[in-house]
């Protein structure tokens, strides 16, 4: 499976490293939708499918607390793993984070091979393979 | 806290410069006295008691700033848009101030939005202050002091 990740960080650069350490990290990526703040990522989940998101905190015109704030009132998108990618150290804006539904967060700076263990095992991904039955069980 | 700014700076840059921008720099306590054609990025560490507010800023010289962002990039250095350099440079500076925090100790802080500019780059004035180079040539400082 092939997975379609979302990337909102106002600067460039950071999404442009993110977007590297994804292609070399041996998950399979579909596409890559950037973003540079809360606002325009919640536009363009209106037009791509989106398996994870890596959102940065620090953000003009919409930072990452209101976008989860957003996300998780929304019937479509409440689900979407969020990893918050970002120098916040503030352990009360952290909880707050993970209060409002991110699944996990990665300091900046950070070493590849801590991004790819924290995104493989939240995807339930082990080295390249995905874990068996996470596609089993769907009810309709 | 005051005694230990620049070695936690020191830490902070050797950190973000060689896991993100993969450059190493030789830091000195000499920081350069005239100004010089470059970049300065600066942020804000805010105290989350309001206790301090502690400005951080870097100044690069100009072709060691496009070689910063080309790395971290992975582009050519010659032709790089002025607005990737001075992405590249934010990035740099909120990564240094988040770094910075950590090793601080145990109070809550705050950063601000990085900033960063073009021109002549004055020395620096902070109460701390370190220089750094490559390659044997001064390529910059850094410097952060009470606002």
């Amino acid at each position: 499976m092939a997975y379609n990740v979302m990337i909102i960080d106002d600067s460039k650069s950071m999404r442009h490293v993110i977007k590297k350490v994804l292609k070399i990290s041996g998950l399979e990526i579909g596409e890559i939708i950037e973003a540079g703040n809360g606002q325009e990522a919640l536009d363009r989940l209106q037009e791509h499918w989106v398996d994870l998101i890596l959102s940065d905190i620090h953000m003009p015109v919409m930072d990452g607390l209101e976008f989860l704030r957003r996300l998780g009132s929304h019937a479509d998108f409440h689900d979407v793993p969020v990893v918050l990618v970002t120098t916040e150290r503030n352990e009360k804006r952290l909880a707050e984070a993970m209060s409002l539904g991110a699944r996990a967060y990665l300091s900046k700076p950070f070493q590849p091979e801590e991004f790819r263990s924290l995104v493989f095992k939240l995807l339930g991904v082990e080295h390249g393979w995905e874990l068996a039955g996470s596609d089993e069980g769907c009810d309709f | 806290m005051d005694g230990n700014w620049r070695e936690v700076m020191k830490a902070a840059i050797s950190e973000v410069l060689e896991t993100m921008y993969f450059t190493d720099v030789v830091f000195h306590q000499k920081t350069p006295l005239e100004p010089f054609r470059g970049w300065e990025a600066a942020i804000e560490m805010r105290a989350s008691n309001e206790s301090a507010v502690v400005g951080l800023s870097l100044g690069f010289e100009e072709s060691f700033a496009r070689e910063l962002a080309a790395n971290m990039l992975g582009l050519d250095p010659d032709g790089m848009p002025d607005e990737d350099v001075r992405d590249a440079l934010q990035e740099l500076a909120n990564m240094v101030a988040g770094s910075c925090v950590v090793l601080l100790g145990p109070e809550n802080w705050r950063l601000g939005l990085p900033q960063a500019h073009s021109g002549l780059v004055s020395p620096p004035t902070a109460t701390h202050r370190i220089g750094m180079s490559a390659a044997g040539t001064l390529v910059g400082w850094a410097s952060c002091g009470r606002v």
